[in-house]
């Protein structure tokens, strides 16, 4: 960040900015000034803490989710959302919020009902034992921040055992809020990660076709359009077919995200190489040339600097890219695979619309990418308002 | 809809995956039973209306045929269409599924059972209106069927494999065929062969049209789908009008067909049968609820979708009891080696497991069989337990071994073993420490097979073995299946029908679709030697009940092997608008198209 702002002045894009009523001090760095819009930005910042907030309950999700994503109750087959289900009193009067076990039966229709089993309440308890796990990776605990209480007596491989589906259950009678939070681990990294890695090469890639021009220029960006030619989708089908079947899931999960981010760099290399092409014609590059500075360190240090804004937005704006990447793939049983979640492996099941009409919980996996890609369109929109002030760099 | 004798034909699993199909609640129990009387009730009280002719039935079809030429063709997507072109000297009843006559009038067999003589209809015609004759017959079996150079369909099924009483060798025969006038042909058996009436039931082909092609060798590439369809000639009740690929199929009455109902008045009364060719199954329902289409092939999830709206869309679901096509687990015992790079079908050591009957048993006790019907299929399903369904009526055996779902059981036998976890990541470990890990397969696009594969990993992790799903293309694990053998274990389906010897394709270990260890040259175990010869046995045999007994100790040796584990059967559901008349649900069908018509 020091070089943004040791190195902009000379930029036209960075010249006097606006000062309007209530605008930033002049006094404050690029930098500062940028932040200042951006925390003025309503929209942005909403899409900030709802990112905050998605992100913060991922890196959590084994505390926060009742449930382990494979634990399963099978007779409880898309258990409706028990929200409505919760009741807090009973003949003796109130009591701590319980639910019921319910069984199923066909009605005449052949649909699943669900009935609560009458005389069975379950309270439900915070901080409660349930499914170990490893918190933050670092030690081992059984506590989670909400579950059922009262479960001494149950077998836990009892396929009708009382289960807490505030969101409903999936198809295998699995807790959807809980596979939502894990699933959000994988929907959500992938991007940060996927977009990481483009970025480091699209970068260099289109810093050093840029900078240096001619036949490397001209072997650069041929290579940048053959990969572009080829329809995205179908790239990602063809790589994803060489992934051998007996990869762990977790193997899986790193091969999407190399095929993510190698489907990703080619256009944004591209653009970089426009934009160092103008910047390497600067007075500042020129004189730092002719000081004999190495091309590496002119490159990293005085031309990729200047792109960083546009980067930065341009990162933000391309990351629902990558989730939706991901979530398609998933949808298609291409990427995650059960029983690990994935928001795109979650929505694969209202891919049928008589599941929709009956269960109508299996969309909130949908409706989470949904937020998800409006924050970071709100964030990147923000971003590039508040590193743009002018509207001409970067666009 | 005529029920042909369908052998099992591979496409036809795909078909399955692609075509409704539901069952009826498992969990209801006894209802089942009840079904089944029903639907033979049905069967004995129905009696044929005398209809008015006119009006059209219009499906719908996931893809439209891939070829005329029936003699070649094996994806159910072409047959179905062309089954009603053509017709055999025999047909299956849809009511009582007994062979009855159709190009042939009457038949009488010798006292041995090997010399049959069958009486051709007289005044049947070509739908171009050329007479039909006993030379079509002889064309037929000779020129087509009995030729090497054509790859005919039905050539498999009218191949009689029989032991050389004075060489002890297994011989494959054909059917002599003769001429005795225009309108007799005779038939000799070189033993006798008791499914020999149902595969009467093969097509019978236009000489006069086909035996040109057959001479200058151009016959696998006659009629393949850019001919005009007015020159598809058949002596079916229907013709091709007209197919627009990937949109729709129009099938004519055939104004020479011969039958007439009870008054007098020509059949078929339907001046149309349509097929629209949809995306998928999802645009088949749909189409079904705008009143698109007339029928439809219906799956247990589909079921409570539909159901409510029966008074209002003018429609019945029809429960038709348990399907034909099974859905199974297997896994690879083929003990041979790719002679090109010398390496083993399948890994030592998880060949090993594989042929362990214990293992199999282990991973038998695993199969929940309970969830896959309430949860795969709706409740609408049964378990499946013996390799000949329900639907076989008399030849399914209900006493076979049943392994029920019992995980500790499953873990008791592996235990018994001596395979154990002794690394402590979750999974067992066998005597020379490898995990007990291995692929298991099917295709992709068939969520009741993507299903019972998720729900066997889970279980299957529950008792130490690791099973990694893999979700294929259906072509290359076909060619998986039957080329490359390299393979470990799969979740699979076969179609099946009322006469058991269609399964010899399965179970006789020199098959190429004996799926475990296809074209063994003499069978690797004791147990597949029994299958092979009950199977022929079974075939020789011309007294019912001993038939019967024959194919009930089959499928017992099959059970207590578990060469291939069963997991449920679903039950056959067709939803039919209401005004069409000469229609009810039995065990094998709903009409006869001929008679079908539009009250």
């Amino acid at each position: 960040m020091q070089q943004v702002e040791s190195h902009s002045q000379p930029h036209p894009a960075e010249a006097p900015p606006r000062t309007a009523s209530g605008g930033p001090p002049l006094s404050r760095s690029p930098l500062r000034r940028a932040l200042f819009r951006l925390r003025r930005n309503r929209l942005a910042m909403l899409g900030f803490w709802a990112l905050v907030l998605l992100y913060g309950s991922a890196l959590f999700a084994d505390f926060l989710a009742p449930y382990h994503y494979a634990s399963s109750a099978r007779k409880k087959a898309y258990h409706p959302p028990m929200i409505t289900w919760v009741r807090i009193s009973d003949a003796d009067g109130l009591r701590w919020p319980y639910v019921t076990n319910s069984v199923y039966e066909f009605d005449v229709n052949q649909r699943k009902v669900y009935r609560p089993t009458p005389g069975t309440a379950y309270p439900i308890g915070f901080f409660v034992k349930g499914d170990s796990y490893r918190l933050l990776g670092l030690f081992e605990t059984r506590v989670h921040l909400f579950g059922l209480r009262g479960l001494e007596n149950v077998a836990p491989d009892d396929p009708n055992r009382p289960m807490l589906f505030l969101l409903g259950a999936d198809n295998f009678g699995r807790d959807v809020l809980s596979r939502l939070l894990y699933g959000g681990r994988i929907s959500l990294s992938v991007g940060l990660i996927g977009v990481a890695i483009t970025f480091v090469l699209g970068m260099l890639v289109g810093g050093a076709s840029g900078y240096f021009g001619g036949r490397t220029d001209i072997a650069i960006q041929r290579l940048c359009e053959m990969l572009m030619l080829i329809p995205g989708f179908y790239l990602l089908l063809s790589l994803r077919a060489a992934i051998p079947a007996n990869w762990s899931s977790f193997q899986t999960y790193v091969a999407i995200i190399a095929i993510l981010s190698f489907i990703g760099w080619a256009g944004l290399a591209r653009t970089i190489r426009g934009l160092v092409l103008s910047i390497a014609s600067m007075d500042y590059v020129t004189s730092a040339r002719a000081m004999g500075v190495p091309d590496r360190l002119v490159i990293v240090r005085h031309v990729l600097p200047n792109t960083l804004s546009y980067a930065i937005v341009s990162a933000t704006m391309s990351i629902p890219g990558y989730i939706l990447g991901e979530s398609g793939l998933s949808l298609l049983g291409l990427g995650i695979q059960d029983p690990e979640a994935s928001w795109g492996n979650m929505l694969a099941l209202s891919m049928d619309i008589a599941q929709i009409k009956f269960h109508p919980w299996i969309l909130i996996p949908g409706a989470l990418i949904f937020v998800t890609v409006m924050a970071f369109n709100y964030l990147g929109d923000g971003l590039r308002d508040a590193f743009d002030p002018r509207g001409v760099q970067g666009k | 809809m005529k029920i042909t004798p369908r052998l099992f034909i591979w496409a036809c699993a795909v078909a399955l995956s692609a075509l409704g199909w539901g069952g009826m609640a498992f969990s209801q129990g006894n209802s089942g039973d009840a079904l089944l009387e029903r639907l033979k009730q049905n069967a004995t009280e129905f009696r044929y209306e005398v209809g008015k002719p006119g009006g059209s039935l219009t499906h719908s079809t996931i893809s439209g045929p891939k070829t005329f030429n029936l003699a070649i063709a094996t994806e159910t997507s072409s047959t179905e269409i062309l089954g009603y072109l053509f017709e055999g000297l025999t047909e299956s009843s849809w009511l009582t599924s007994r062979m009855e006559g159709n190009l042939a009038e009457r038949w009488e067999a010798s006292e041995d059972g090997l010399v049959w003589t069958f009486h051709l209809r007289r005044g049947v015609k070509w739908s171009d209106g050329a007479p039909f004759t006993a030379d079509d017959v002889l064309f037929t079996f000779q020129r087509i069927i009995y030729n090497d150079d054509i790859p005919a369909s039905a050539r498999p099924g009218l191949t009689i494999r029989y032991l050389d009483e004075s060489t002890q060798e297994w011989q494959r025969g054909q059917i002599a065929i003769a001429k005795i006038d225009d309108h007799a042909v005779r038939f000799t058996l070189p033993v006798p062969f008791a499914p020999f009436l149902r595969t009467m039931g093969t097509p019978i082909y236009p000489r006069h049209i086909l035996e040109k092609h057959v001479d200058d060798g151009s016959f696998t590439s006659t009629w393949d789908v850019g001919t005009d369809p007015g020159e598809i000639i058949g002596t079916g009740p229907f013709t091709i009008a007209r197919y627009d690929v990937g949109e729709r199929i129009v099938l004519r009455k055939n104004p020479h067909y011969w039958k007439k109902d009870d008054a007098g008045n020509a059949l078929p009364y339907l001046d149309q049968v349509v097929y629209l060719v949809v995306q998928d199954i999802a645009a088949a329902v749909l189409k079904f609820q705008a009143g698109e289409t007339d029928i439809l092939g219906v799956t247990g999830d589909q079921y409570p979708v539909l159901k409510p709206e029966e008074a209002a869309k003018n429609f019945t679901l029809h429960r038709q009891g348990p399907n034909f096509g099974t859905t199974f687990l297997a896994f690879n015992q083929n003990r041979g080696k790719n002679s090109d790079n010398d390496r083993a079908f399948v890994e030592p050591a998880k060949l090993k497991w594989f042929t362990n009957r214990d293992f199999r048993r282990a991973v038998a006790h695993s199969v929940d069989k309970d969830s896959i019907i309430d949860n795969v299929m709706n409740g609408l399903g049964y378990p499946q337990w013996a390799a000949i369904s329900p639907a076989a009526g008399p030849f399914h055996n209900p006493d076979v071994t049943q392994y029920a779902y019992d995980l500790k059981h499953a873990n008791d036998l592996l235990d018994g073993l001596g395979w154990f976890d002794l690394d402590g990541d979750g999974f067992r470990e066998d005597d020379e420490g490898n995990t007990l890990s291995f692929t298991l397969a099917t295709n992709s696009g068939n969520d009741v097979r993507e299903k019972v594969c998720t729900l066997l990993k889970q279980d299957l992790a529950k008792v130490g073995i690791q099973a990694n799903t893999r979700f294929m293309e259906f072509n290359s694990l076909v060619s998986q299946l039957v080329s490359t053998y390299d393979w470990e274990a799969i979740v699979i389906g076969f179609t099946g029908g009322v006469e058991p010897h269609g399964g010899i394709n399965l179970w006789h270990s020199s098959e190429r679709l004996h799926l475990w260890y296809p074209l063994q040259e003499t069978p690797a175990t004791p147990w597949e030697a029994a299958i092979n010869e009950l199977f022929v046995r079974g075939s020789r045999e011309m007294d019912e009940a001993k038939r019967y007994a024959i194919y009930h100790e089959f499928q017992q040796v099959a059970s207590d092997n578990l060469p291939v584990i069963y997991t449920a059967l679903a039950e056959r559901i067709t939803a039919v608008r209401n005004h069409y008349g000469n229609m009810t649900p039995t065990l094998y069908g709903l009409y006869d198209v001929r008679y079908l018509y539009v009250r």
